[in-house]
């Protein structure tokens, strides 16, 4: 009479373990990630207006995953100025006043933070 | 008669109460983070098997930004399993593989993902799961790091699902 019972509770409670059970492990290994890189700065263009007080204005091309660029100008004398100081959030820039009877050479370099692309290629303006 | 009914009754309550405490610890035991223990699936399951996912990666990660995470992981086990969770290692150093940025400092970190349900079907082999936005870039990570392959120790967490 007890025997078949004490069968059947045993039974249900392994039964029930077994319905309740999951298995659940952590393994270690690598996962992986890669840094993006910034592409060379795109040429940019110059057009030069003005007589009496001579302005260089840029533009270029967006280089993407940059959020800044910066400017830099060669030969000539004197220094950047106007708008293309610094770190620009813009793709374009007026330099000024500059001087006359100069040849500059501009190169843009696009700007993500601490990371710089390579500059790009110069556009020269005679003055 | 009435002294042998008792008895009967008293070793049925027994080895019920036995049993159900059997039950509860191989219960208690299916549930530890090691692989195992316990569970009749458990006798035969094994751990998730992980292996190099650099392939994969995209280059995603600016300073100031997140990327995506990538883990190519195969599940041995002859039941589905569950993705839950994805943590740096213990004391796991993010390394590149470029000297450089790891001198300059890369800053990279992970942040650890729980509440994942990312679905491993019985037996699936290698693939590559994408944890999306869950590595960090600092604003002064080094500029040696573009490009650069991170390799992040990760400890992942599955269920039987």
């Amino acid at each position: 009479m007890a025997r078949p019972l004490i069968v059947a509770v045993v039974g249900l409670a392994l039964l029930a373990g077994t319905a309740g059970a999951s298995w659940n492990a952590t393994k270690s290994g690598d996962g992986a990630a890669r840094g993006a890189s910034l592409a060379q700065g795109a040429k940019p263009t110059a057009v030069k207006s003005g007589v009496v007080v001579i302005t260089v204005t840029l533009s270029w091309s967006a280089t993407p995953g940059a959020t800044g660029y910066v400017v830099s100008r060669t030969g000539g004398v004197g220094s950047l100025g106007g708008t293309c100081t610094g770190t620009l959030a813009t793709t374009t820039c007026a330099d000024t006043p500059v001087l006359t009877l100069q040849t500059y050479t501009y190169t843009v370099t696009p700007a993500r933070n601490s990371w710089r692309g390579a500059p790009s290629l110069g556009t020269s303006v005679s003055t | 008669m009435v002294t042998l009914r008792i008895r009967r009754r008293t070793f049925v309550a027994v080895v019920a109460l036995l049993a159900l405490l059997a039950a509860t610890i191989g219960i208690a035991s299916w549930s530890t983070s090691t692989s195992g223990n316990g569970y009749s699936k458990a006798a035969t399951a094994t751990a998730l098997t992980l292996s190099d996912a650099s392939a994969s990666t995209t280059g995603d990660l600016y300073p100031g930004g997140t990327g995506d995470l990538k883990v190519k992981v195969a599940n041995p086990n002859s039941f589905p399993v569950r993705i839950t969770a994805v943590s740096l290692t213990s004391g796991g150093t993010i390394t590149s593989n470029v000297g450089a940025c790891n001198t300059a400092g890369h800053g990279v970190t992970l942040t650890n993902q729980s509440g994942l349900t990312i679905d491993l079907a019985a037996n699936a082999v290698a693939t590559v799961e994408t944890i999306a936005g869950a590595v960090n870039m600092s604003t002064s990570s080094d500029n040696s790091c573009q490009g650069a392959i991170f390799t992040i120790p990760v400890d992942v967490t599955a269920a039987s699902h």
